[in-house]
């Protein structure tokens, strides 16, 4: 399971902490930036969440509750456009 | 007027191929007074005695290149035993040590005898090792094998095959040079050695191997900016440079292709930072993704211009297929050489409802294609057979596109003859949505 999430800009990192915290609580096996080390402040919001034992639904609860995220959703799955 | 021949298309004055040498091949020239004295020539046997029996300043050279710089094969350069000694048993110190003596032995001529070819790993081959081995005075030279390349200009041999360049009115465009700008490949890589592709500014594939997976990435490329009038494959449509990125995996799925979600928008967040003008998308997948939307907003913001497939499911429901559907992605449908709509390519809907179409802005960095900011283009895919990288596929509709962008300003004829399937400005969802039996259906490539 794979998920993709941006967190608002400016949230505190206790909030952030927090958020972290209930996604590892319920099963994720890795949280992070999609952009490591960016100064952009938008790309760097952009993370991406790795869970193997747990279901999409429950840790996309936890994100969805959290006022820190601006959205969360599955990764989205694209496939090479090729004709047989 | 002079008509114009298909086979006329200038090279754009594209640079030769940058690489200087042959990669992994050493040239050593020996002394042949130093290793006649010691065999007999013109028949030396090929022993391990007569290896052992080379003096030190023969000898040393082509151990030293064995024990530090893993030597693979000496290859004399005008033996006729050359055979013979790939074939022979002795061990390698032996066999490398006979090649040289017979690259002497074998030679009646001072002028030729002692030239050999030694194999190495290229990293190894390094300023040092030819300075140490070309220091042994039993050694005359060693260099590196330079490369050398047909000076000769002529038409694609592939190229009457092209008949999307016929389609858009290739021949008859005026083609400025587009070298200085940047096309980027998001696909399955490029192949590096393909001898009709432009070397790639840049290639990321870190944590993949270099390989095109499949090929498809390369096919891309060729459509794009194979080189033209080099006697070799097909015609590119721009001599634009292009800068890749691996998105691939490069094991298949079940037998499917599908992105690594994290390289892809990795890749999408690097491209403006590389000063890319437009970017190939050969993917698509049915649902939306804010992740993705937010960065292709940043794209279109920072002056890329990304061109993305629509796909290839028209029997399959004809789904909406991102990133093709989001704002101002030119998307790009397919066509047979009929010029009608292929039966199998998506067509693409309106992303807003009611709306006209998808509006598609494209620019070209030297103004080569202009289109005023709410006219509309419709871009299709020509079959390419016979391109450079034997892909198999019925060709790759964004490719196209993405040379169209930054390539030859079409004539107004061209346009005109876009729009003998319809006014051009039509929107792009109502061309293609009308069905291969549909009045729409004769478009071929149309900017307007």
């Amino acid at each position: 399971v794979k998920l993709q999430v941006k967190f608002r800009q400016g949230a505190s990192h206790d909030k952030l902490d927090e958020v972290l915290g209930a996604l590892v609580e319920r099963g994720a096996d890795d949280v992070r930036a999609l952009f490591p080390g960016s100064d952009d402040p938008e790309l760097g919001a952009l993370y991406v969440v790795e869970a193997n034992g747990t279901s999409r639904d429950r840790l996309l609860r936890v994100l969805d509750k959290s006022d820190v995220v601006e959205f969360a959703e599955p990764e989205a799955r694209r496939k090479l456009a090729r004709s047989a | 007027m002079r008509p114009v021949i298909e086979g006329d298309v200038p090279s754009f004055g594209r640079p030769a191929r940058p690489r200087e040498y042959v990669p992994g091949q050493v040239v050593v020239r020996v002394r042949p007074e130093a290793v006649r004295p010691h065999v007999a020539a013109p028949r030396m046997a090929l022993s391990q005695s007569v290896a052992d029996s080379l003096p030190d300043s023969i000898g040393e050279p082509v151990d030293y290149l064995r024990r530090n710089a893993g030597l693979k094969a000496v290859d004399p350069l005008f033996s006729p035993r050359l055979a013979q000694l790939r074939r022979s048993r002795l061990p390698p110190a032996a066999r490398y040590r006979l090649a040289v003596a017979a690259s002497v032995a074998d030679v009646e001529t001072d002028d030729l005898a002692g030239l050999a070819v030694a194999s190495l790993p290229e990293r190894r081959i390094t300023g040092d090792l030819l300075e140490t081995i070309g220091s042994s005075p039993g050694v005359e030279f060693a260099e590196r094998l330079p490369t050398r390349w047909l000076e000769a200009d002529g038409p694609d041999p592939k190229q009457n095959l092209q008949w999307g360049l016929r389609a858009i009115r290739y021949f008859d465009a005026r083609r400025p040079s587009a070298a200085d700008v940047r096309v980027a490949i998001l696909d399955t890589g490029i192949d590096t050695t393909h001898p009709d592709l432009p070397d790639p500014v840049l290639y990321r594939h870190q944590g993949l191997r270099a390989q095109d997976i499949i090929g498809h990435g390369s096919h891309v490329a060729g459509i794009i900016a194979a080189i033209a009038n080099n006697r070799i494959g097909i015609t590119g449509i721009a001599d634009c440079r292009l800068a890749v990125w691996k998105i691939f995996p490069d094991q298949p799925e079940r037998g499917d292709f599908y992105v690594d979600s994290e390289r892809y928008l990795r890749a999408l967040g690097e491209l403006p930072d590389e000063e890319v003008a437009a970017v190939n998308l050969s993917i698509g997948g049915a649902a939306h993704s804010q992740a993705e939307a937010l960065l292709f907003r940043r794209l279109i913001e920072r002056g890329v211009t990304p061109v993305a497939a629509m796909g290839n499911e028209y029997e399959e429901g004809n789904p909406t297929s991102y990133p093709a559907a989001y704002e101002d992605v030119v998307s790009v449908g397919a066509i047979a050489e009929t010029r009608r709509r292929s039966r199998f390519s998506s067509t693409g809907r309106p992303h807003r409802p009611g709306g006209a179409g998808i509006q598609h802005p494209v620019h070209r960095a030297d103004e080569a294609i202009r289109l005023p900011p709410g006219d509309r283009v419709r871009v299709v895919e020509w079959h390419v057979d016979g391109h450079p990288a034997r892909h198999r596929g019925r060709g790759t509709a964004g490719g196209g596109a993405s040379g169209m962008v930054v390539g030859p300003d079409l004539p107004p004829a061209a346009r005109q003859r876009g729009a003998a399937a319809g006014d051009a400005r039509e929107p792009v969802d109502a061309d293609l949505r009308s069905g291969p039996s549909g009045p729409q259906d004769g478009a071929k490539l149309s900017v307007a």
